[in-house]
């Protein structure tokens, strides 16, 4: 009886143990699959951020504005106040370097303000007052080939 | 019944998903005239050119803004009877996420307007996020970009992406709740009869014009930009706001902090917007 009661129990025994090593054996297999799971999501991830981070190169823009302005006269366009001084003409871009408000013109003061946050340029782009720290972007300007009126603005 | 008990009970969160689905719908509906790279031109011509486009553009603008206070209100009448039997803190951060997600669903329907105020917001939260060190021009990339490609990812994340992630993070709470649009007859007939009467506002983008103001639930972050950082008033402040209202919950023991914290942050908040208002 004893014999038997020591067999059922190495018989329970050696089952328990392959139970175990059977558990350890899907365990690991589970945090395998849970490892190359992971591996491959973060393959992905790379070129996912690869694509959405690429920008296509601007093609360089040429705006035409089809009037001759008069000495110390101002033109605004979208992305752009064309002015022309006795130096010649000269652009300066709307983009506030704050943090990309288009700026307007106040004749009266003859400065660029922005309208978000009130910081101010001076007709040449320098930065004169408010939270902006960087002066405008200016814009190479043409004068419109041959006889014809106006001028052209490299954007 | 008193004042508060009629507040409490008023059923702010089904309001609330009444209004998205009037939101989602009207949304649908706009887009089938809304085209990405003309925005300006298309958002004013629903309401000049397009027969019923001024309606179902203001049933769009009203239903979604109806439908982010609805969603505040739920929040704090929530935390206010602290009624958080039903959500373990997995699932309240989640909710919290998705508010979050509510609110940038709010914001690029205002972008896409391309008007003066969402031009202008645009332009400003693509710098704040691009103020982020080191993955800010990723997620610049995969929210706005508006600066390199216009308004497609904008159009893309607003129609699509941020819905889908809301409803990803809010899917265990909303299923749970049943919410049918004939049981609010009056709130659906009054927002659909003022829309009728009341068109969504549009700001040209006139040139000469000085002060801008953002929309109403940004005035705040507009006023404190001028003082501090983009990241810092952008990035930094808000999330002091996300991590008090994730500590909101009873099973974290800084729950009394993050009552206080919250309520001195929105009143900060709120004082910086009505001074924005007052400029």
């Amino acid at each position: 009886m004893e014999v038997l009661k020591k067999e059922a129990c190495a018989n329970c025994m050696s089952e328990q143990k392959s139970e175990v090593e059977g558990i350890s054996r899907r365990s690991a297999v589970k945090r395998g699959g849970q490892w190359l799971t992971a591996l491959v999501f973060a393959a992905t991830v790379y070129p996912l951020l690869r694509f959405i981070n690429f920008k296509l190169p601007k093609m360089p823009v040429r705006i035409r504005v089809d009037k001759d302005l008069k000495l110390g006269g101002f033109h605004i366009d979208k992305d752009f106040v064309l002015f022309l001084g006795e130096q010649g003409p000269w652009a300066v871009s709307r983009k506030c370097t704050h943090l990309g408000c288009s700026v307007s013109f106040n004749e009266s003061l003859q400065k660029l303000v922005c309208p978000c946050h009130q910081s101010s340029f001076s007709i040449q782009g320098t930065r004169l007052a408010g939270p902006a720290k960087k002066n405008l972007k200016t814009y190479t300007v043409e004068k419109a080939p041959g006889d014809q009126k106006g001028y052209i603005v490299l954007v | 019944m008193n004042l508060t008990k009629k507040i409490i009970s008023f059923h702010w969160g089904a309001r609330s998903f009444v209004c998205l689905y009037l939101s989602v719908i009207s949304g649908i509906v706009v887009s089938l005239q809304y085209d990405p790279s003309a925005p300006y031109y298309s958002a004013s011509s629903l309401d000049i050119l397009v027969p019923f486009g001024a309606f179902w553009r203001s049933l769009h603008f009203y239903s979604s803004q109806l439908f982010f206070l609805f969603l505040l209100s739920h929040v704090i009448i929530v935390v206010f009877e602290s009624n958080f039997s039903s959500l373990n803190p997995r699932r309240w951060v989640l909710l919290v996420f998705s508010s979050m997600v509510s609110l940038l669903l709010l914001f690029t329907g205002y972008i896409l307007r391309a008007d003066a105020t969402g031009s202008a917001a645009g332009a400003i939260a693509e710098n704040i996020i691009l103020s982020i060190p080191v993955f800010g021009e990723s997620i610049n990339s995969l929210l706005f970009s508006m600066a390199d490609s216009g308004m497609g990812r904008v159009y893309a994340n607003h129609m699509v992406g941020l819905l889908v992630l809301w409803i990803f993070l809010s899917w265990e709470h909303i299923r749970r709740y049943t919410v049918n649009w004939k049981n609010h007859p009056i709130l659906v007939i009054s927002i659909i009869v003022f829309c009728a009467i009341i068109n969504a506002p549009l700001e040209p983008d006139v040139i000469g014009v000085f002060h801008i103001s953002g929309p109403w639930f940004f005035m705040g972050l507009q006023e404190i930009l001028r003082y501090v950082q983009p990241f810092w008033a952008g990035i930094f402040w808000p999330s002091l706001l996300v991590i008090a209202l994730i500590l909101l919950h009873p099973q974290y023991k800084q729950k009394r902090n993050a009552v206080c914290f919250s309520i001195i942050w929105t009143v900060i908040y709120l004082g910086f917007s009505v001074a924005a208002f007052l400029r």
